[in-house]
């Protein structure tokens, strides 16, 4: 007969198996399994599918499951330039020497607008987020991007440097990175891009007690809306500096 | 919890510079893996194939941002759940089309995919029928705890692990994987006779 007893000691079955209980939860298991023929074998039943769960066989992978995992890799790496090549050549940058940044167009830009938005903001923090190449023939050259902890505003600016041709429509994700996971949408501003001009857009949505879990997504974008090439870099927490 | 393997943090490492060779011997060390566990998530070949596709292409997206501080194995994992959560979300109406490939693969497929030792005949034959029963079992247990059951038994992750991998608390992974065992426990009473 199954009783209260039963039942809290089915409970801890698993920690039985592993012999994880205390003391004191052994010796009172123990006791009720002296007299207690039903625990007794559902226990050694476990037992046993404990072993069988453990033993259970690994599955070939079908024959052409690398070439279709590679194909579609190949594809990807056409489409875009790998994001972590760029991140860690940025954190080599940050990490050696932060004011090696300035001598960059991303500093021009940064410089340009840092001083305007710190008298909005009480506690601010700023990262820079510099070349984001977008294709093989057009560089976004910089981008800042400024966050306001009042606001949760990101605010991104592109420049696509002079001596580029043509006007290009651009995509600006603001991407949460869920924890050690995958990348979501938070907000987006589809806007374009004149060769030789700052392009500045603003986003909400940050946490911002979160700030590295963040990054900003630069996307081009053909006429309906499709997204040709993107790059994704985080924020960059060793350029965080206080406001001037 | 594992300590990061320093071999593998130098493989991410040259797969975060974008090195295609690196990704090639990346997946190749982890393809078996997912598809397996893909494969007993879904309980479709197709879908697993396809899982495993979407689960390595987010990897590469996603490699840049991977901190490190987690094992890769627990981080793929987690994709791998994400990507057949993700599917499905959008495909909640075929489930009656997936249990009848289970009940087609008890008959034969598995026991033709399996990869063992080839004891005797009649030894293997009754190993692989009750494997086949097992993993028959495993598929009817509710998603969450047969993702627990595959993470924790068939891929060896810690309770610690697969906290991290589903962002749960470790006390709620080791009760909810007590009732699986027991309700799969349950569940294979009716071939107690190959246990």
């Amino acid at each position: 007969m199954v009783t209260m007893q039963c039942e809290k000691i089915g409970e801890q079955f698993s920690a039985i198996v592993e012999g994880s209980l205390d003391a004191a939860m052994k010796l009172k298991v123990e006791e009720h399994l002296q007299s207690c023929t039903s625990c007794t074998s559902q226990l050694a039943e476990l037992r046993k599918l404990w072993s069988m769960l453990d033993e259970l066989p690994e599955l070939s992978a079908p024959a052409g499951l690398h070439g279709d995992i590679m194909r579609s890799l190949d594809a990807a790496m056409n489409d875009a330039r790998p994001q972590g090549g760029l991140i860690e050549r940025l954190k080599a940058v940050f990490a050696s020497n932060p004011r090696a940044v300035l001598a960059g167009a991303a500093a021009i830009v940064l410089l340009a607008i840092a001083p305007m938005f710190a008298r909005n903001s009480t506690e601010a923090s700023l990262s820079i987020l510099p070349s984001a190449p977008t294709t093989s023939d057009v560089h976004y050259s910089a981008s800042a991007i400024w966050l306001q902890r009042q606001t949760g505003q990101v605010q991104v600016t592109i420049l696509a440097p002079a001596g580029q041709t043509g006007v290009a429509n651009v995509k600006v994700d603001l991407i949460q990175n869920l924890p050690d996971s995958v990348y979501t949408s938070v907000n987006s501003v589809v806007t374009n891009v004149i060769p030789g001009q700052l392009r500045v857009v603003r986003l909400t949505g940050a946490n911002t007690d979160d700030l590295l879990h963040y990054a900003i997504m630069v996307s081009t974008i053909n006429r309906a809306g499709k997204s040709l090439q993107s790059t994704t870099v985080p924020i960059l927490t060793t350029a965080v500096r206080p406001a001037p | 919890m594992r300590l990061p393997d320093p071999a593998e943090q130098k493989l991410i490492a040259r797969c975060k510079a974008g090195e295609r060779s690196a990704f090639d011997e990346l997946i190749r060390q982890y393809e078996k893996r997912v598809y397996n566990l893909a494969y007993r998530l879904s309980a479709s070949y197709d879908d697993a194939g396809d899982i495993t596709v979407d689960t390595f292409m987010r990897v590469y997206q996603a490699i840049g941002l991977f901190r490190g501080d987690a094992n890769f194995s627990t981080w793929l994992f987690r994709i791998v759940t994400n990507v057949y959560l993700d599917r499905r979300k959008k495909t909640r109406n075929k489930v009656t089309v997936s249990l009848e490939e289970v009940i087609e693969l008890e008959e034969s497929t598995v026991s033709r995919q399996v990869e063992s030792d080839t004891p005797g005949p009649e030894e293997e034959a009754e190993t692989n029928e009750r494997n086949s029963a097992l993993d028959s079992a495993i598929m009817t247990l509710p998603d969450y705890q047969r993702l627990m059951v595959l993470l924790y038994h068939t891929e060896g992750l810690s309770y610690e692990e697969i906290a991290e991998a589903l962002s749960l608390p470790i006390g709620t992974v080791k009760s909810r994987l007590n009732r699986a065992r027991l309700l799969l426990r349950e569940r294979l009473q009716a071939r107690r006779e190959l246990f």
